[in-house]
């Protein structure tokens, strides 16, 4: 044989090998198959446990390298062959098993109770806005969309509809790809220029997310930490909603949906770009709801556009992920006012909100799970928004109404309002944020323990630099207006320092497998005036959280995993902008309202006080969360219970404050006028006071939850592929108030000529524990070869019930309007004035009271074509008992005409 | 020809057993119904004579009158099934035999079913009596309404008159609007309403006693604020000519320093202007001050809401026998209850035909003329039925153009 063509044909040949690397760690690569096609031969390999595959020596050439798995995913790649060769592969995962598919929260096997909830449950659930994916919580259930309002998530709790209890949206974080949404700068608020504030049920201020501005059309998947979240998220008390957007190439999807109310449409797609592993991925939605189908006056519309370029590749044994987007969003709230309370054509209210952001995320991990360097985190956001409050309204003079618009305090004369005029106010916010995080990840062994390390430190910084509240002021928006026009940007910006430092470490005992985080955070906020008790003090929230997985056990022919976790920490958040920098509050007082039928002879004189209600002893709320939580699955059974209790006691809330403000009683004597209007300096006066009272902000609501949250999730039934998921939870809320609070008498009563010359002390114990027990049973089939998804859901709230902690009314202390506190003992009960200071309280009033059940049927169906298009129907409420019930001789009516609520869309990919 | 005849026949039959039949159908049920009355306690023999008694069906509104000459002939009345409200006027005359008065009575009931062939029912009788006094004239509770639509509300007032032929004094009088509303009945525990009136607000008219005469057939105004309106709502009036004036404390409280000011004792006085309160004209005894007036008249009452929750509230009380006029105000829509002892006020006047009408606007209710004397002095109608004793819905005076 000649040595040549003996050359030439070893030459002619190279080894074609790699290693599939998935970037998610949902699986190992385990048994994938790899094709590598040159012109018209295929050569096929397979990966083994690590992801490692060979073709062995095969000829010289241009391959074409593409793999077929149920559980990855990757774009075919052109691999030039001319010697031996390494491929690195990074493949995503693909989860379509029937097992896999899941159109309700799943449980994750996190270190905390979390729920995961995924695209397909997402487009299942047809949303019309993030608020209608919490249906599918523990203890969540299906409601109408209420796009004209505000929408608060509430987490772990039974709800109650008040501001004192804010802490529990405003604490959960909301983080998009790995930027958090932060709202220490909104200050949009038009309340106290208003009579009626039309902005009200938009009023967002430390409130958290507006959950119906977060569209879901570009989300892959939500992660909802319910439990304790490890120490890399900051600035939470409740919990983490964690959101991930699309992200790879996807063919153009596009959906439209309409219910009775609102509309949505939505075109998106994802490419890929060159060879190295770019994507972009472009989004566009527009939603237009009204807040009935009646009435076309109050609505809500809503544009997201999304630009986002990543890139995922394999360089030096590690896997690298560059995220990167640019959004730009509006909301538009529109409200004509009813032509019954106001002037229709001139009155009107629109409240518009443009955001941008930008936001760059990235991520190294080592492929070599033992090396000492695991990874490295970098993150950089920033967004700016700007945000107009427009408000028109028709104002008519009651009367002879002095004018209220001194921006001095002191004693002034003043103008008479104009009896009637078209009035305007602009609130203009412009909210800037800027967020930089960064982390590392060191992995090594000790003893028999595994520990990894993640170090990391983050810096928040927001401002506003609007010009806040603005509107002519001898044009008031109301003539009883108890605010100025206050600038935004006087306000100082906020910079949020925060470190962490956690160790996941992991142990065997016997065979069970024991893992346990624990970590620390500490925050500080920085460059405040040191008037602040809270400037530059470091806070600190330990957290720690273990899991023991129990080796697999033998039952029958099944095998059982069963794990068991506990958890402790405490959560952190740090006041708001508004609620560290509030608008200062003006009290007016009328000295003199001279109103003579000669106009040149009128006068009128006020005087005007101003005062700062700042607490410069305001702290941070801090939540400590508990749970036990118990997981054990069984031949693709599933049930996982979970027991949590949470305290906190410096929840955010305003309490009252009072002051007794000096005015004069001119006496004018009408003899001495000579023809000319009062020169008060002239006349005699009575010194009078009253008594007023304000808010400000302090740390003084309670807040506990306690509860059980329980899901089974049955495997899905071979032949029917019907799976069924029974899940609920029973929640024990208590809110309170550890605050005094001041009363003033009723205005009713009249002392010596005047009202509110008497104000009483109260204990704050105003507490309620609130309680609910609910059900969910999900029945959803899944059948690839009709394309159909059908789905029935059983919701069933078994009891709410509402008990008011004991008072007896009486306040603790009073004082006249000399100011001296004297204790309020039994004998002012039958003082003819001092008894209206009791507040009257009946038995009814500390009964417990309950509802009973309330259940709903709903059902949604989704026909698919050819994976092409797809088209969804959903109703709730198709069936409903609410049974009228009886409470003290009193029959309730809750049965009765309930209206269902359905809808319908449409899904094309192409 | 036979068949014919027979033919003819049947069908006579045939029609006589049919109009026997619609005959009996077409005959409206009746029972026998026996009324007695309860003579008002304390007096001394009574005998009632000169009765006219109405019985009202509610449902149909047909009415049934009887006059009678004495109280033994009501023992026996025929009346058509149905659900009744009863008015009854009659004469008494009691006391000694050597000392005979002569009175007014009156009598009402409500709600009463008469079916089932018999019934017997009691009526309640009051004494009533046209004495010295003052009225409510002219209550204008709307306020107007600017050309934007807008409300406008100074220019609320109440006119009183002097329905008496003696001088009176306004010094003192005290002017009330109830504290709960004709449009939502509850179950007051304890319902104090045969006893005294549960006031709201309160005010009085300032004076020594003798400072503000008002002549026989003459009113006063009082304004919410004696003002010229017309600068502030074209569509409003001028009240500079009142001759009060309201202090309303903690709301627009405007000074025509040519006017008095009344003297507010509780709440503040500002009108419901959909018009479901009731207004009183009182008058404390000699020598009350108002501390003591509080102090005795205070009380607590509770009632059970819809959702069955028990609420407990306070609230002044004014003693019935202290009130000179009650007018009590509501709308057909969301009627309920009348607020006054039935002996004060049993019927109620309105502006508006449905709640928050927008034709109220400027609308007041007006008393009625009852006779002119030959000296000219007007005496109006006061029968303690504001039904039937107001004007609904007349234009208020200060917006007619002399």
């Amino acid at each position: 044989m000649p040595t040549f063509t003996h050359a030439q044909q070893q030459a002619s040949k190279a080894v074609l090998s790699g290693r599939i690397i998935s970037m998610d760690n949902t699986s190992r690569p385990d048994s994938v198959l790899v094709f590598a096609k040159k012109d018209s031969v295929q050569y096929r390999a397979f990966s083994n446990a690590e992801g490692v595959f060979s073709f062995g020596a095969i000829p010289v050439g241009t391959y074409k390298l593409s793999i077929t798995s149920m559980f990855f995913k990757t774009a075919p790649r052109t691999i030039h062959l001319h010697k031996d060769v390494l491929v690195e592969m990074p493949v995503q995962s693909n989860q379509r098993t029937l097992q896999e598919v899941f159109i309700t929260a799943s449980e994750s096997k996190g270190m905390t109770s979390t729920s995961v909830i995924d695209r397909r449950a997402m487009q299942h659930l047809q949303p019309s806005s993030f608020t209608d994916l919490l249906e599918l919580l523990p203890g969540g259930r299906a409601k109408d969309p209420v796009l004209t309002s505000m929408n608060q998530i509430r987490l772990r709790e039974t709800g109650y509809d008040s501001r004192s209890y804010d802490i529990s949206s405003l604490g959960t974080a909301f983080v998009v790809d790995g930027a958090t949404i932060n709202t220490s700068a909104n200050l949009q608020n038009s309340e106290n220029y208003f009579v009626t504030d039309p902005n009200a049920s938009r009023f967002s201020v430390n409130k958290g997310v507006d959950m119906r501005s977060i569209s879901t059309d570009q989300i892959e998947k939500v992660t909802i930490i319910r439990g304790i979240p490890s120490v890399e998220y900051g600035e939470v008390t409740s919990g983490v909603v964690n959101i991930e957007r699309k992200s790879g190439a996807s063919p153009f999807s596009a959906r439209m949906k309409a219910d009775g109310f609102s509309k949505l449409f939505y075109l998106g797609k994802g490419f890929n770009i060159g060879t190295k592993g770019w994507t972009l991925n472009t989004d566009i939605g527009y939603m237009k709801a009204k807040s009935d189908p009646r009435n076309d006056f109050n609505t809500y519309n809503r544009i997201n556009t999304s630009v986002r370029l990543d890139r995922k590749w394999v360089a030096n044994g590690r896997s690298n992920t560059w995220r990167n987007s640019l959004d730009y969003n509006t909301t538009i709230d529109n409200q004509r006012v009813d032509p019954d309370n106001g002037y229709a054509p001139v009155d009107k209210y629109t409240s518009n909100s443009n955001s941008f952001q930008v936001n760059t995320q990235f991520s190294t991990k080592a492929i070599n799970h033992k090396a000492f360097w695991q990874g490295l985190d970098l993150g950089f956001n920033a967004s700016y928004t700007k945000d107009k409050i427009d408000a028109t309204k028709w104002i008519q003079a009651k009367s002879a109404e002095i004018l209220i618009n001194s921006m001095e305090p002191g004693e002034h004369d003043a103008k008479y309002v104009t009896p009637s005029y078209a009035s305007h106010l602009l609130v203009d916010g412009q909210p800037f944020n800027a967020a930089f995080r960064i982390n590392t990840t060191l992995g090594f062994d000790a003893l028999a323990v595994r520990h990894e390390v993640k170090v990391g430190m983050e810096s928040r910084y927001s401002k506003n630099f609007g010009k806040g509240q603005v509107y002519d002021l001898d044009f008031p928006t109301s003539t009883t207006i108890s605010a100025r026009p206050r600038a935004f940007d006087t306000i100082p910006g906020m910079f949020n320092q925060s470190f962490f430092i956690e160790d996941k470490i992991s142990t065997y005992i016997g065979k069970s497998k024991l893992t346990t985080a624990i970590g620390v955070r500490g925050m500080a906020l920085l460059g405040m005036d040191s008037k602040y008790t809270i400037a530059n003090k470091i806070y600190i929230d330990p957290r720690i959280n273990a899991k023991l997985a129990l080796p697999k056990m033998d039952v029958g022919n099944k095998i059982l995993k069963m794990e068991v976790g506990a958890g402790y920490g405490y959560a952190t958040k740090m006041p708001t902008l508004d609620q560290l920098y509030p608008n200062f509050k003006y009290f007016d007082l009328v000295q003199a309202n001279f109103y003579h039928n000669n106009p040149g002879m009128r006068k009128a004189n006020a005087v005007t006080y101003i005062v700062n209600n700042t607490n410069y002893d305001l702290r941070p709320a801090t939540n400590k969360k508990f749970e036990i939580n118990v997981d054990f699955e069984i031949d693709h059974h599933r049930l996982s219970i979970s027991y949590f209790k949470e305290k906190m006691n410096t929840g955010f809330r305003e309490s009252s404050q009072y002051l007794a403000l000096g005015y004069k009683q001119y006496l004018i004597d009408t003899t001495k006028l000579n023809g000319q209007a009062p020169v008060l300096s002239e006349h005699p006066y009575v010194d009078r006071k009253r008594y007023y009272t304000y808010s400000f902000d302090t740390n003084g609501s309670t807040l506990n939850k306690e509860g059980v949250e329980f899901q089974y999730t049955s495997k899905r039934f071979a032949g029917i592929n019907t799976r069924f998921t029974l899940n609920g939870a029973y929640f024990i809320s208590i809110y309170s108030n550890s605050m005094p609070y001041y009363g003033l008498i009723p205005s009713s009563v009249i002392t010596n000529g005047d009202t509110y010359q008497y104000i009483g002390m109260y204990e704050g114990n105003n507490g309620q524990v609130r309680e609910s027990f609910n059900t969910n049973l999900t029945i959803d089939s899944y059948l690839p070869n009709l394309g159909l998804t059908v789905s029935t859901s059983i919701q069933n709230i078994w009891f709410t019930a509402q008990k008011n902690e004991r008072k007896n009314g009486v306040p603790v202390m009073f004082a006249g309007i000399d100011e001296q506190w004297l204790p309020y003992t039994e004998k002012y009960l039958t003082d003819p004035d001092l008894k209206f200071l009791t507040i009257l309280y009946t038995e009814s009033d500390f009964q417990r009271k309950t509802v009973p059940i309330d259940l709903q049927m709903n059902m949604k169906i989704t026909k698919e074509f050819k994976k092409k298009a797809s088209i969804s129907m959903f109703v709730n409420r198709l069936f409903t008992y609410r049974p009228d019930y009886v409470r003290n001789g009193i029959k309730v009516l809750r049965s009765g005409y309930v209206t269902p609520y359905f809808g319908m869309e449409l899904n094309f990919n192409f | 020809m036979r068949q014919t005849k027979l033919f003819l026949f049947i069908f006579a039959a045939i029609g006589l057993v049919l109009a026997a039949c619609s005959k009996d159908e077409l005959k409206v049920k009746t029972s026998q119904v026996g009324v007695a009355l309860t003579n008002p306690a304390g007096l001394t023999n009574p005998q009632i004579t000169d009765i006219a008694v109405e019985f009202k069906e509610v449902n149909s509104g047909v009415e049934s009158k009887f006059n009678l000459r004495s109280a033994a002939e009501l023992s026996n009345l025929t009346l058509p099934e149905g659900s009744y409200n009863v008015n009854l006027e009659g004469t008494v005359t009691f006391g000694a035999d050597n000392d005979r008065q002569t009175s007014k009575i009156r009598g009402y009931k409500q709600g009463i079913i008469i079916s089932g062939g018999e019934v017997k029912l009691n009526i309640p009788l009051f004494l009533y009596n046209v004495a010295s006094k003052f009225v409510f004239q002219e209550i204008f509770f709307t306020g107007t309404v600017t050309k934007e639509g807008k409300q406008y509300n100074g220019d609320k007032y109440f006119v009183i008159y002097n329905n008496s032929e003696d001088t009176l004094y306004a010094d003192g009088l005290v002017i009330s609007e109830a504290q709960f509303l004709t449009t939502t009945k509850r179950n007051y525990i304890p319902n104090i309403m045969g006893e005294a009136f549960t006031a709201g607000s309160i005010v009085m008219i300032p004076g020594t006693g003798k400072q503000y005469p008002i002549l026989p057939g003459k009113g006063f105004t009082i304004a919410n604020n004696a003002i010229n309106h017309l600068e502030y709502n074209s569509n409003s009036f001028d009240l500079t000519s009142a001759e009060f004036e309201l202090t309303l404390v903690g709301s627009i409280n405007v000074d025509n320093p040519n006017v008095p000011d009344l003297i507010n004792l509780n709440g503040n006085m500002t009108m419901h202007n959909r018009g479901f309160k009731t207004y009183v004209i009182a008058r404390f005894p000699q020598n009350m001050t108002i501390d003591a007036y509080k102090a005795a008249n205070y009380y607590e009452y509770k009632y059970l809401n819809s959702a069955g929750d028990t609420t407990k509230q306070n609230a002044y009380k004014i003693p019935n026998a202290w009130i000179m006029d009650a007018v009590n105000l509501s709308v057909e829509t969301n009627y309920e209850w009348i607020l006054t002892d039935p002996s004060l006020d049993m019927g109620w006047s309105y502006c508006g035909k449905v709640d928050s009408d927008k034709t109220r606007y400027g609308k007041a209710v007006r008393r009625k003329e009852l006779l002119t004397n030959p000296d000219g002095r007007v005496v109006l109608k006061d029968n303690n039925n504001s039904t039937l004793d107001f004007d609904p819905e007349v234009t208020a005076k200060y917006l007619i153009k002399q």
